[in-house]
């Protein structure tokens, strides 16, 4: 086994080029490490390689077979994973929201689940520096949480007829409501036009309005002398006889590569990443790779995503403008009286012509006339989708299958999910609001379709090696030259869509490794 | 389908489109050929299942659905996932086709799917869709998540094509050109507008 191109070292190796994989690129280049990015999938140009269609986007999506399974069986691929350079960015909604203070508290505040080892305080200043790098468009008065802006960019005016609905609807029920921060531009920026409302954000953005880290942090990343291969599946961490990382296994056009290394970075996503570590196990790690607390994998949250839809006289055309541009957090809190602990963020949320006859046929069961009648009322449908803090739960997970392998000869991951009591009692709160946000606007509500969205947890963070897989700087307690750094460190879901999280863990950990490393802390 | 906007064709705007996204339309709408994976039996099967799934009688639609079908499943790029329950995707087609068939001759003395009234082959979807069809396949094969599979595979790609978009009064495509009249009432002039209007 040699290196691919040449047999140098790299100083840190990232496995996946997703949303932690660019902002940890860019900044450790920056910092003057040789860093090496290795991507399952391919670089994509997005002028030659996208189109403006559903069916042929589904390739931003991960191919490779999973198992789904448990008394919810989760819908993957393009839903919640990414493949190629970019990865989820690519096909991202693009909103921006940061996490509020409870989100990092939630058993002090609420006694369920597991405090994170870091406080909101902690991101702050590196939530800050990501909306800035990336120019973040939102409201100069943002209502919820701990930050109400302003952003660097102003808000995206006008909103879509979708988005309008839903507003007039909040406004007559007494519900705050407010233009989306998203990391779509509404005014020029770095040779970047805004946006052109083709509404393709879901599909990859062509103008490259939408920020997305394939066209930002990578190229930084590169000019700063990293190194990004894509179409290289890692297969295997591997661990030297000091119980360190030593480098990577990886295969690329069906031929094997090692890429040695000084410090490994598993950014490959909530599924891929702890699959990885699983298929790692060795002598010194039977269990898996640093799984000595035996939680790689545990935990597996998504978000409730649960869909409304309803009629209305008029035309909405769920096609036109960014998908999603009018949200509320008035629910987002922990209410005592209601039943259940935290909450959830309701956005406007467009649809093009897929998703809603499969997402709408498939839940019904509708078909023939009965489905020709719902495609015939496309135009006049509004749809609002729900994004539910889902809580931990050590028997939700992604393990290895025992039968199944991949073309690689790897086992393929199981990955099991059931919703608990209260998730149930959350979805069903957040759903009446949406039905009556709805119908306030004048709408008929009509289908509700059971969906999730976004992937965290299953390799949790924690000060307690005992109970979790990394420290606080995303550093695994078990090898202090391994980190994990993506969705899956998250300790709770929160309610609010995860990138401004991820990308913010990532830049703190890309600075707290070159600190690190000076103290030979690794 | 019956349709708000009979007028309306949104292959109109396709000189507005980048050339890849033309071309790979352009490609959807071709005639596709014989099949790649299914047999021709199979297709033809598959072909009056979709009718009825879709409720649609247009043969050149029919044509260019279930020609997706089995491209993508000659194609074999993947399937994402899968619940724990089924069998690969192929297998699922193939023996989910004879399953079908099995129904029909179950509940109609011996008829086949294709040889059925059209009431009567709702009377087998029906059947499958309720996940207790006659038939021994379904002794080893869940016939309502094949049901949904199917159902979903033929609307993806049923709403994929320009003819259908068309009736549903999607203007589509917008690249480079994009949407200008987003908000509520906005119309741009290469949009659908109801007939009357």
């Amino acid at each position: 086994m040699v290196s691919k191109q040449d047999n140098q070292p790299a100083d840190v190796c990232i496995v996946g080029a997703g949303a932690a994989g660019g902002v940890l690129a860019k900044k450790l280049a920056e910092a003057g490490f040789k860093v090496v990015v290795l991507e399952a999938g391919p670089h994509w140009d997005p002028q030659n390689d996208w189109t403006s269609d559903e069916l042929d986007m589904k390739k931003l999506g991960w191919r490779e077979l999973r198992l789904v399974d448990g008394k919810d069986p989760l819908r993957l691929g393009h839903n919640n994973s990414g493949f190629g350079v970019g990865g989820g960015t690519c096909h991202f909604t693009g909103v921006a929201l940061r996490f509020h203070e409870s989100d990092f508290e939630v058993k002090t505040r609420d006694g369920v689940a597991e405090d994170w080892p870091i406080k909101y305080k902690d991101l702050e200043p590196y939530y800050h520096q990501i909306e800035q790098e990336i120019a973040v468009s939102g409201p100069r008065d943002f209502p919820w949480g701990a930050f109400r802006g302003p952003y660097p960019q102003p808000e995206r005016n006008p909103v879509s007829a979708n988005a309008e609905v839903f507003m007039i609807g909040c406004e007559r029920l007494g519900i705050r409501s407010s233009v989306t921060p998203v990391a779509i531009l509404s005014a020029p920026y770095n040779d970047r036009p805004p946006c052109t409302n083709r509404g393709f954000c879901n599909q990859g953005c062509k103008p490259n309005a939408k920020f997305s880290t394939l066209i930002t942090y990578i190229p930084q990343a590169q000019r700063a002398g990293a190194k990004v291969l894509p179409n290289c599946m890692v297969t295997k961490v591997n661990l030297d006889n000091n119980g360190k990382v030593s480098g990577v296994t990886y295969v690329h056009d069906g031929q094997e590569y090692e890429q040695r290394t000084r410090v490994v970075i598993l950014s490959a996503f909530v599924i891929e990443t702890p699959r990885l570590l699983l298929n790692s196990a060795c002598p010194q790690f039977p269990n898996g790779l640093a799984n000595t607390s035996g939680m790689v994998g545990k935990n597996l949250m998504p978000h409730s995503s649960h869909d409304v839809y309803a009629y209305f006289d008029r035309e909405i055309r769920l096609y036109k403008g960014t998908p999603v541009l009018a949200s509320t957090q008035d629910f987002y809190e922990t209410e005592p009286g209601r039943g259940f602990v935290r909450g959830y963020t309701i956005h406007a949320h467009g649809s093009r012509p897929v998703a809603f006859g499969r997402a709408i046929a498939n839940q019904y069961l509708l078909w023939g006339k009965a489905l020709q009648d719902l495609l015939r009322d496309y135009n006049f449908y509004a749809r609002l989708t729900l994004v539910g803090e889902v809580l931990p739960n050590p028997n939700n997970q992604v393990a290895l299958d025992p039968n199944l392998k991949d073309r690689h000869g790897l086992p393929v991951p199981k990955v099991t999910f059931g919703y608990g009591d209260n998730d149930l009692k959350l979805i069903a709160h957040g759903v009446e609001k949406c039905k009556e946000i709805l119908a306030a606007a004048g709408g008929e509500p009509r289908y509700v379709v059971a969906d999730t969205a976004h992937l965290h947890g299953t390799c949790r963070m924690g000060n307690d090696p005992k109970t979790s897989v990394v420290n606080g700087f995303c550093q695994s307690h078990d090898i202090p030259n391994l980190f994990i750094c993506d969705a899956s460190v998250f300790v709770t879901s929160g309610g609010a869509n995860p990138t401004m999280t991820v990308m913010a863990l990532a830049a703190r950990t890309a600075d707290y490794i070159p600190k690190a490393m000076g103290r030979r802390e690794i | 389908m019956q349709s708000f906007y009979p007028q309306f064709d949104m292959l109109q705007n396709s000189d507005h489109w980048d050339e890849y996204t033309a071309r790979l339309i352009r490609k959807r709408m071709i005639e596709p050929g014989k099949p790649r994976f299914l047999a021709e039996q199979e297709l033809e099967l598959l072909k009056k299942v979709c009718s009825r799934l879709l409720g649609e009688e247009n043969g050149d639609r029919l044509a260019q659905v279930v020609g997706h079908i089995d491209h993508k499943l000659a194609d074999n790029i993947g399937e994402g996932y899968r619940k724990a329950n089924l069998p690969e995707e192929r297998i699922l087609f193939r023996n989910g086709l004879t399953g079908i068939n099995e129904t029909a001759k179950g509940l109609f003395q011996g008829k086949e799917f294709p040889d059925l009234k059209p009431e009567e082959q709702d009377r087998v979807l029906t059947e499958m869709a309720g996940g207790q069809p006659p038939g021994a396949i379904w002794q080893g094969l869940p016939a309502k998540d094949f049901f949904k599979i199917l159902l979903r595979e033929a609307v993806e790609i049923y709403c994929s094509l320009p003819g259908v978009w068309s009736q549903m009064g999607y203007a589509g495509p917008a690249y480079p050109r994009g949407y200008v009249r987003i908000e509520l009432g906005g119309v741009d002039p290469w949009e659908a507008v109801r007939d009357g209007e």
